[in-house]
């Protein structure tokens, strides 16, 4: 399978931000994820590779996660809660320099809502909408990824769906 | 799910920019290649009238023993040198046709694919004079070793000829040197063969031995002086 090695990086690094949720360890993770996949030819040969990489990837953010876990002072957490409020008020800001255009209110209004609404669904539900919808990764991917069947995976997403669609309808979005 | 609520998902999921994309892609690690798989690669390069050539003394003496039942050693030995020469400028094409610069600058290096061009050519017609040297000693006086070393001693001559010219003239001069050079020793080889069977024959094996070894002797070192000579063109290029 010919990848854009550039695109599957940025997808990569979109789903490990995701998981971490800051910005340099899930570029350190992404990279990693490249070079093990580059140190491994043969199970590319096999033609696997999005597969491959996608589960390298989950597997680095899991042992992160857990290595956070354990040794995540409280400052750590600040900084990164800072940082993360920091892109909010950011992005704040830039809405509200936006021009006085009715569309543009509603969009960034749609925008606003639908993370609030993708917060309130558990994890599981947040990464196969983040994989199938935003990364656009292939449901076979998805189904050797997260170890099971691709009936799983469909009912798992229908779920998402219909949640975040129930979310959207509290927040007043048809 | 439709168009929109994709696009609104992609911006709600969406991750500040990555900071070392450029630098991670510029310095990325190169796939590892077998050796093998790198041979078979570069024995593709190889041009396919070569291996044609080589196939050649094959038939005559192919001919000479089954069909003509006559002596072909002389024809064979004579056709030595063109076989040493089409592997002798193969291994210098780059050179003659200008192209070193761009061979330099491609992913493996120029001494590894000239090395890996001789290795598989000299691989190739060791197999074939092992092939020859029973067949061509049928009609003749000689035995399989002396066969072998009669072939051999017309092969590392020109080959060791060929390779001091190509690596004292550049371009394409160096390849009709190398040309005049297998003819040359090609007519000697054809004009002689009564002097030299006597010397081979009567005189003594050891002489022949000798000589061959002296050759490849030559042939180890002008190798290496051509592996050298690559090198200092990368550096002097560079």
């Amino acid at each position: 399978m010919a990848m854009d090695l550039r695109e599957q990086y940025d997808k990569i690094y979109r789903y490990c931000y995701f998981r971490l949720n800051h910005r340099e360890t899930a570029e350190d993770i992404t990279q990693e994820t490249f070079l093990r996949y580059f140190d491994s030819v043969c199970y590319r040969e096999r033609g696997k590779s999005l597969e491959y990489l996608y589960t390298i990837a989950r597997n680095l953010c899991i042992d992160e996660f857990r290595k956070r876990s354990s040794k995540q002072t409280a400052e750590t957490w600040k900084n990164a809660a800072a940082q993360k409020s920091e892109v909010q008020n950011d992005a704040a800001m830039q809405a509200s320099e936006m021009p006085d255009d009715a569309d543009m209110e509603d969009e960034t209004l749609t925008r606003v809502s639908i993370k609030r609404a993708l917060r309130r669904l558990d994890g599981e539900s947040q990464e196969l909408l983040l994989l199938r919808y935003v990364n656009e990764v292939p449901v076979s991917v998805i189904c050797s990824m997260m170890g099971i069947s691709r009936f799983a995976v469909y009912r798992k997403i229908k779920n998402a769906r219909k949640q975040l669609k129930e979310q959207l309808r509290e927040e007043g979005f048809e | 799910m439709n168009r929109k609520m994709k696009e609104a998902l992609r911006e709600a999921f969406e991750a500040p920019a990555p900071a070392h994309r450029q630098d991670f892609f510029e310095n990325i690690p190169q796939e590892r290649v077998s050796l093998i798989s790198f041979m078979l690669s570069q024995a593709g390069y190889i041009r396919k009238r070569v291996l044609v050539i080589s196939l050649f003394p094959v038939l005559l003496s192919l001919a000479g023993a089954c069909v003509l039942d006559f002596d072909m050693l002389w024809a064979i030995s004579a056709f030595m040198p063109f076989l040493a020469l089409s592997a002798v400028t193969e291994n210098f094409r780059s050179a003659a046709y200008g192209m070193e610069e761009l061979e330099m600058s491609a992913r493996f290096s120029l001494k590894s694919v000239v090395l890996a061009r001789m290795g598989i050519l000299g691989a190739l017609h060791l197999v074939l004079l092992c092939l020859l040297m029973p067949l061509a000693c049928i009609h003749s006086i000689f035995t399989v070793m002396q066969t072998g070393v009669y072939l051999m001693i017309s092969y590392l001559l020109a080959d060791v000829t060929g390779l001091w010219i190509l690596r004292n003239l550049r371009g394409k001069e160096g390849l009709y040197a190398c040309m005049g050079a297998a003819v040359c020793i090609s007519s000697l080889y054809s004009l002689l063969r009564v002097r030299l069977i006597r010397l081979l024959y009567r005189s003594g094996f050891a002489w022949a031995v000798v000589l061959l070894v002296i050759l490849l002797i030559l042939c180890v070192s002008e190798t290496k002086k051509m592996v050298r000579q690559t090198e200092e063109l990368r550096w002097s290029l560079s």
